[in-house]
């Protein structure tokens, strides 16, 4: 077993070295696609489509930036002094490479199971961590499957509490509520079924990983510029106090004080929403903690602002991609393709087959609208309507949606964009490993949707 | 507050541009002046104790309104980085580089530089802030490295400084940020004044002058400006990046993904997709604003072999 999915993952990783573009170009490549399913499929001319195009790619605008800000006060957090020590005592459990594959897969898992910002984030950061502490024990190690390992979790991320589409069906006046009421996340997320599913993929998946690590000689070690970098990093850590405070620039650079007053600001506006204001968690409040922290824990403002100067590179491919998968988002929505692909499934569905090509077509929509809360809201009320019609319970189907969803992220590089920044790796060099993960979950997920009772 | 906040970033965009000329220039602001992130923090500060003791507002009001403006100006950050990044990548085509080339022999002296390279800059970037600036220093390094090779003395702060001269015009010019975003739909401002096309900003005869009286009098004032000597550029200097065309490495792509990567026509079909996107809008009764702005660089950007993700990349 161990020797085949070995073979699995060689052979993956080959292939997908060889045929898969850069994620840009396979950006562009979907858009193609969806343009012509545009108009041959949803029947709108050429001309409308290119508008669909281009309406979707200014909508993505606000998240592509909030994606951003994730990604570079993560970044200038993960570098502060206080939370490197603190991460890298994780990151030094991990004995061997293949502890370090587990414990990065098992990580990847929890923290997207958490949160998928933070699991976007902070498998980034966690994988940085390990390698660092490899390279500094001497570990030889294989980069690519550790890169791959951490990117697992956004297969199974809908399954988690923060499930997109559960916790809508659970928010009072949401879209669909006249269709099928509010269903509680303790039928959805807690159902035991789903926690079965769940712990099944937690179980299993590390295995796949573990097992996917190649021969010693094969082994590929990280990026020499990676490893420069991080050198670099280390050095800069004692450096600032070296610096003599000439000029007034300088001491305002280096002021503390500056940096607490800023940060203190943002504290308070995180009390009030917390405490006076009842708000939520989303994305923005996450960006704003992890802006705060880096702001208090780099202690100077010279030290944060260089390292958000930093995270601007790992941000790069988002500054450009989002905006094209907004695009895209916007002709498969406005031009009615996802309906057209969600009924098709429907059409030969049974009450038993129902929820699994429900599954399968979240997947394949998944593939241009790797947003899952964005898919749901076009995808949602085909896949309620036809359940009811079936007889089918709305718990079940949403449940195979989220599965669906998250399932096909393993061989889409969307959600991956944040990790290879922090990485400094390409889509090629993970996606055949994340592909044999890919096949396993398809199992598991099947299974569950199909058997487990609901 | 939206104003200050532009020129910070233009600022920190310069101090990134890898200027290592105007690192002189810099220590000596330097002296008094704190770099552009430490300087938000302040006007924070200043902002926030004026509003609590001028307007009277509760504090927990103000702390919400900073929250929510925060959040709120995210769509307006990515706009000015993608306008950037354009600017930037339709910059350094080897196609725009080719264009630019001959401009940097034509300057005999320093001094002359100083005025060329300010109008150059001034005009360039009335269309393209982006692509004014960037063009601007690259032109400006080059015709410094050219008249160095001549063996005339230059003074390298300030060429470089006469090649950004056109910062000075870029709000007010085509790309000029605020101007285009109040011809935006539901702008910010929109219930206030309603949209402000650019015939009214922009293109209107009063600004028009006003730009064309600083088109003459900032290459003036670069030119007397001038020192009397000037110095040979120094090695580091002399190996800035300037109009170089990257000689074309004939790297045979091996796979079918490489050979993706670096083909032409998907490049121009995706400028094709962006430009009838925007001919659609057009011809709909839109109008020049920000993001039909945009997607121009978008369709300009690149006729040649190397990915734009990878210009972005060079960009940061």
């Amino acid at each position: 077993m161990t020797a085949v999915i070995r073979n699995m993952g060689n052979f993956f990783s080959l292939v997908v070295q060889r045929y898969l573009p850069d994620a840009f170009i396979f950006c562009i490549l979907l858009t193609f696609v969806a343009m012509l399913g545009g108009i041959f499929l949803g029947g709108k001319t050429p001309l409308e489509v290119f508008k669909f195009w281009g309406d979707g790619f200014w909508r993505m605008l606000t998240f592509s930036m909030q994606s951003s800000m994730a990604l570079m006060t993560g970044y200038a957090l993960s570098s502060a002094p206080v939370f490197r020590k603190g991460l890298s005592k994780i990151a030094c459990l991990p004995k061997n490479f293949g502890q370090a594959v587990l414990f990065a897969t098992a990580g990847s898992f929890l923290l997207w199971y958490f949160h998928w910002g933070v699991g976007a984030v902070a498998t980034g950061l966690l994988c940085r961590e390990i390698t660092r502490q490899m390279a500094k024990k001497g570990v030889k190690m294989h980069y690519p499957l550790l890169v791959a390992s951490s990117y697992i979790g956004s297969g199974t991320w809908h399954l988690g509490i923060s499930g997109a589409s559960q916790l809508l069906l659970a928010t009072k006046g949401h879209f669909l509520e006249g269709l099928v009421g509010i269903i509680p996340v303790s039928q959805t997320i807690y159902a035991p079924s789903t926690l079965i599913m769940s712990l099944a993929l937690l179980i299993v998946i590390p295995i796949i990983t573990y097992f996917m690590i190649p021969e010693e000689k094969d082994f590929k070690e990280p990026p020499a510029s990676l490893i420069k970098m991080m050198e670099k990093e280390a050095e800069a850590e004692g450096s600032i106090q070296h610096n003599g405070l000439k000029t007034l620039g300088e001491v305002l650079n280096n002021s503390i004080l500056i940096s607490m007053f800023a940060g203190a600001v943002g504290l308070i506006f995180l009390y009030y929403w917390f405490a006076k204001w009842n708000g939520a968690f989303d994305l923005n409040i996450f960006i704003v903690i992890m802006l705060v922290l880096s702001i208090i824990l780099h202690y100077r403002p010279s030290s944060f602002y260089n390292c958000m100067k930093e995270g601007t590179r790992v941000a790069a491919p988002i500054f450009l991609q989002f905006q094209f998968y907004g695009g895209i988002m916007g002709i498969m929505v406005s031009s009615g393709l996802v309906a057209i692909i969600a009924n098709w499934f429907t059409s030969f569905s049974t009450p038993f087959t129902f929820s699994w090509f429900t599954y399968m077509a979240a997947g394949l929509v998944n593939m241009f609208i790797p947003s899952g809360g964005g898919q749901w809201t076009v995808q949602g009320e085909i896949i309620m309507r036809s359940a009811l019609d079936l007889g089918v319970s709305p718990a079940q189907a949403v449940t195979a949606f989220a599965c669906g969803d998250g399932w096909t992220n393993l061989i889409q590089p969307f959600w991956a964009l944040p990790l290879l920044g922090f990485a400094g790796l390409g889509i090629r060099d993970i996606m055949g490993y994340a592909t044999v993960v890919f096949i396993f979950v398809f199992i598991i997920m099947s299974a569950g949707i199909l058997f487990l009772p609901w | 507050m939206t104003g200050s906040n532009l020129n910070l970033k233009v600022n920190s965009n310069i101090e990134t541009g890898k200027n290592n000329s105007a690192a002189g220039w810099q220590e000596k602001l330097g002296l008094v002046f704190p770099n552009p992130g430490t300087l938000i923090f302040l006007l924070t500060a200043v902002v926030l104790i004026l509003s609590v003791f001028i307007t009277g507002k509760p504090f927990a009001e103000n702390i919400k309104a900073w929250g929510k403006g925060f959040i709120g100006l995210y769509p307006f950050c990515m706009e000015i980085i993608l306008l950037f990044l354009t600017g930037y990548a339709l910059a350094v085509t080897p196609l725009f580089k080719r264009m630019i080339r001959p401009l940097a022999e034509a300057p005999q002296s320093s001094a002359q530089a100083a005025i060329y390279l300010s109008v150059f800059s001034i005009i360039f970037s009335w269309f393209n802030w982006g692509l004014g600036t960037v063009c601007g220093v690259l032109l400006a390094r080059e015709t410094a490295k050219k008249l160095n090779l001549k063996g005339k003395m230059v003074s390298y702060p300030l060429l470089i400084t006469s090649g950004c001269a056109g910062l000075v015009v870029w709000e007010t010019g085509l790309s000029g940020v605020i101007p285009l975003y109040l011809a935006e739909k539901g702008h910010f401002l929109d219930q206030t004044f309603g949209l402000l096309p650019i015939g009214h900003t922009v293109l209107s005869p009063a600004n028009i002058i006003t730009s064309l009286v600083l088109l003459i009098a900032i290459p003036l004032t670069c030119y007397l400006l001038h020192p009397k000597e000037g110095q040979t550029l120094t090695e580091e200097q002399l190996g800035a990046e300037g109009l170089e065309i990257p000689h074309n490495e004939k790297l045979q792509p091996k796979v079918l993904a490489e050979r993706l990567e670096r083909s032409t026509v998907l490049n121009l079909i995706t400028g094709l997709i962006a430009l009838l996107s925007m001919i659609m809008v057009f011809t709909s009764g839109g109008n020049l604003n920000l993001k039909n702005y945009l997607f121009i660089g978008l369709i300009l950007k690149h006729g040649d072999v190397y990915p734009v993700s990878s210009l972005v990349f060079r960009t940061l």
